[in-house]
This record gives structure tokens, C-alpha cells and sequence, in this order.
């Protein structure tokens, strides 16, 4: 009898929790987008789910050392550097907007848009993030110092790329990207204005400001015999506004529609890519 | 017998201790450093209070803090609130001293808050001053300003950042509570 005064005794206080839990619940829903799936723009030399935020200039630095394999008498690669600079904005936080240009052969400039289309919900009601990207690329100068005497429809070429990611845990995070890459100008018959492959990269977080990350692109159509699938794998080191990866990679290229397609061989480059965000 | 009417003196209780609630509550948080400003306003905090017991109660979204600078706000939540783990933060405690008549006649009175701020997981005693005041709605608005030391509550910051945020933050919150009704 005694037991029945103590509890509904007790029915205020649960009342007064769930009243506030309820309230929270309305004013403050738990179920929210999952941010971060990655920290950057890039899984590692490929491109991420993420977009950026709305109002934000992001500015990125690539790197691509030569084959760390040639020894001292090039400085394990570091004498030879390819760079690319790139700037991107985002137009909304679901519409990303950017330009870039590498000084691999051919100078190639892009244009790329990233527009999310699904976002993935703490709760799991939306269980995947989807993004599609796309980039169109223009050779600015000759391949390997040739002449230059190709018609501008001639040195064009694309990448495009539907985005699935998964964040499965605060450290661990999934993307497959089924990925289409034309081509005008290309080095073989072999290989076809439209190849095929697809993207799967990943990112381990060992701290909150330290993770490993890894990607690997085969290509299953269009791409001739002597190319290999790129790969690269290394770390995200967050400090304030600033995201470096530093990593290794088997491809030349930083374009990705070459770095799909005419990447060859195993021999791996010391890579970075930094960005830094400045908010409009 | 004796149980009934425990039962029944329980039961009047729990209609007066019928809490007036808040749900648009505000909460900021804000710190100046010479390299930056950190600015936190979140406008969903919702909290309880019990004006015959003083009892209060408040609980905000880490995820719900808004900064000017997006990039903060995913870092707050990532690497600071770890808002993953500690998704909530709350308080709970007493408000007392204050002039009940005249609060009931409209004056604004100061009143002394006293509780637990649970904030990252680690819970801290605070003791401030605070002011309330009530409408001719029967609403009662609120407000208090104390500094809370985040270092108190486990937050670490990387030595590099340490000239962007400080240690000591300025921790304003408004509410305005509205009887729910459910007190007859």
C-alpha cells in the first residue's frame, strides 16, 4: 500500500522530465541531416558527398609530388610537382559551385557543380547521403608540348559521378560513386568517348581531428588495357579553418576525368590537398 | 484509509506542481578573443518552472546552436560538444529569493538560481543572479548571464586555438514560461 503512495508520489517528477523531453522534442526535433560524413570536399583525391555550407569560399590547394620511387636523385618525387588551385562556393548548403585548374598536360580548367539530393537523418529514416557531381573540363594549352592545334569541341571532356554515402558511425564513413567520364581527345582507340567505373572511398576518424582515408576507382568500360585503376589512400588532419590530406597516390593527374581514365601503373606519389574556408 | 488519502493529498499535489513551460527559449553563449568571436545562439532551448517549489529545469540541442560562421558551428559540434555523444545539455536546479508579491504584481524581481549545468557530459554547479517577471498573461519571462569555464566541463581546445577561444564564456539565457494548462 505504502508502495502505491511512493509512486504516485513519484508521478510529478517523471511528469515534469517527460513534459520537458516532450517539449524539446517539438521545439528541438533529435532527427536532424547527418553532418560531416566527410571533412572535406574530397575523400582523398576524389570527390567527397560534401558540399559546402552556404556563404562559404572554399579555396584548395592540390599537390602531386613525382614517384616517390625515384630516389634521391630527384628527392623522392619532391623535384617534380604538379599543383592545382581551386575555388568553390556554396550557392545554398545543397549546391556547391566551383573552378579549378591543374597544370597537368594540357592545362586543364573546369567547371564542376555538386547539388546534394538526399541527406542522410540521425534518426535513419533517410539512411544514405546522394550528391551529384559533375565537371566539364577544357585543355588550355598542348598535350606533352605538342603543338597545339586541336579545335576547342576537340578538348573538351567530362566527369560525372552520382555520389552514395553512408555515415555509419561518428567514425566511420562509406561512399560509391557509379562514375561517367567522355572524353574527346584520347590517347588510344581503345578507348571510348564514354568510359564507366565506379568510385568507393572511405575515412576512418582515429581522433576527432585525425583520420585515415582510402579510394580506390576502377573503371569497367571505355578505358583502354594500359590504364589501372587510380587509388590513393592517407590522412585528414583538421586544424582550425584548415583541412589537409596528405596522402599517396598512383595517378599523375589531378583532373579526374585523366586521373580515371589515364592513370597508370603502381608507382606512388607523395600527395596534398589543403583547404581553407573563408565565410562571405 | 490512511493510503487514500495520501493518495488524494499526492494527487493535489501533482495538479499545483503542474510546471509552467517555455519552449522558445533562448540560450547564447559568447566569448572575445583579439583573433575572433565565438557566437552560439540557439532559439529552441525549452525549460520548466515551478514558481511554488522553484523548481527549474532547462534542456537545449547541442545540434541546435547557431553561428554566424557555418564551419564553427560543424566544429562545435564535432570537435567540442561532441554533440554525437552529448547530444543534450541541461540544468536543473531552484530559483528562490525572489519577492513573490511582487512578481505577482507585475514587478521585475531578482531571484538567485542554484543548480547543475550539465554540459559535454560533465556536470557543474552554478550559483547566480537572475530576474523574472510576470505578464498579464500569467507568463512569466526570465533571464540570467553567468561565464562558464569550458574547460570546467571537459572541453579541450588545441593549444594553436587557444588565442581564438577562450576558456571563460558568457552564457546568456532568455526564457518565457506559459502555464501548460494542466494545473486545475
Amino acid at each position: 500500500m505504502k508502495i502505491q503512495a511512493i509512486l504516485l508520489a513519484l508521478l510529478p517528477l517523471a511528469a515534469f522530465g517527460d513534459d520537458l523531453d516532450s517539449a524539446l522534442e517539438v521545439a528541438a526535433p533529435s532527427n536532424q541531416p547527418v553532418e560531416a560524413t566527410f571533412k572535406s570536399l574530397r575523400v582523398v583525391q576524389s570527390q567527397s558527398v560534401e558540399t559546402t555550407h552556404q556563404g562559404v569560399l572554399n579555396f584548395t590547394i592540390s599537390h602531386r609530388f613525382g614517384p616517390a620511387g625515384t630516389g634521391p636523385g630527384s628527392f623522392f618525387g619532391l623535384d617534380f610537382a604538379r599543383i592545382r588551385l581551386g575555388l568553390d562556393y556554396g550557392i545554398t548548403d545543397w549546391t556547391d559551385a566551383g573552378i579549378e585548374r591543374s597544370n597537368n598536360d594540357g592545362n586543364p580548367v573546369d567547371l564542376f557543380l555538386k547539388q546534394r539530393l538526399l541527406r542522410q537523418t540521425t534518426s535513419g529514416n533517410i539512411p544514405l547521403s546522394l550528391t551529384w557531381y559533375s565537371a566539364g573540363y577544357v585543355m588550355t594549352d598542348a598535350q606533352n608540348g605538342a603543338p597545339f592545334n586541336l579545335p576547342f569541341v576537340d578538348r573538351l571532356s567530362s566527369t560525372h559521378q552520382l555520389i552514395v554515402a553512408r555515415k555509419f558511425s561518428e567514425d566511420l564513413s562509406l561512399q560509391i560513386a557509379p562514375t561517367l567520364v567522355t572524353r574527346e581527345f584520347r590517347p588510344f582507340d581503345a578507348d571510348k568517348p564514354v568510359s564507366a567505373g565506379v568510385e568507393i572511398g572511405g575515412r576512418y576518424k582515429l581522433t576527432s581531428r585525425f583520420a585515415l582515408t582510402a579510394e580506390a576507382a576502377p573503371m569497367f568500360y571505355g578505358v583502354a588495357n594500359t590504364w589501372t585503376p587510380a587509388f590513393a589512400g592517407g590522412v585528414d588532419i583538421e586544424t582550425g579553418g584548415h583541412v589537409f590530406q596528405l596522402f599517396l597516390s598512383n595517378s599523375a593527374w589531378l583532373s579526374e576525368d585523366r586521373m580515371y581514365t589515364q592513370t597508370s601503373g603502381g608507382n606512388l606519389a607523395l600527395s596534398f590537398n589543403i583547404t581553407r574556408g573563408f565565410d562571405l | 484509509m490512511k493510503t487514500s488519502i495520501y493518495a488524494i493529498l499526492t494527487l493535489l499535489g501533482t495538479a499545483q506542481a503542474a510546471p509552467m513551460i517555455a519552449t522558445n527559449g533562448y540560450v547564447r553563449f559568447f566569448s572575445v578573443t583579439k583573433m575572433d568571436n565565438i557566437e552560439g545562439v540557439c532559439q529552441t532551448a525549452v525549460s520548466s518552472l515551478d514558481l511554488e517549489t522553484g523548481k527549474i529545469a532547462i534542456k537545449t540541442r547541442n545540434t541546435t546552436f547557431v553561428f554566424p560562421n557555418k564551419l564553427m558551428q560543424e566544429h562545435f559540434n564535432e570537435n567540442y560538444m561532441e554533440s554525437d555523444k552529448f547530444p543534450v545539455s541541461s540544468f536543473s536546479g531552484t530559483v528562490s529569493g525572489f519577492d513573490r508579491d511582487a512578481l505577482d504584481q507585475g514587478k521585475k524581481v531578482l531571484a538567485v538560481i542554484d543548480g547543475d549545468l550539465d554540459v559535454h557530459g560533465i556536470t557543474k554547479h552554478y550559483h547566480t543572479p537572475g530576474s523574472l517577471q510576470k505578464a498579464t498573461d500569467g507568463s512569466v519571462a526570465g533571464e540570467t548571464l553567468f561565464h562558464v569555464k569550458i574547460s570546467d566541463h571537459g572541453i579541450k581546445v588545441p593549444s594553436i586555438l587557444t588565442a581564438t577561444i577562450a576558456d571563460s564564456m558568457e552564457l546568456t539565457a532568455r526564457f518565457t514560461w506559459r502555464p501548460t494548462g494542466k494545473a486545475k
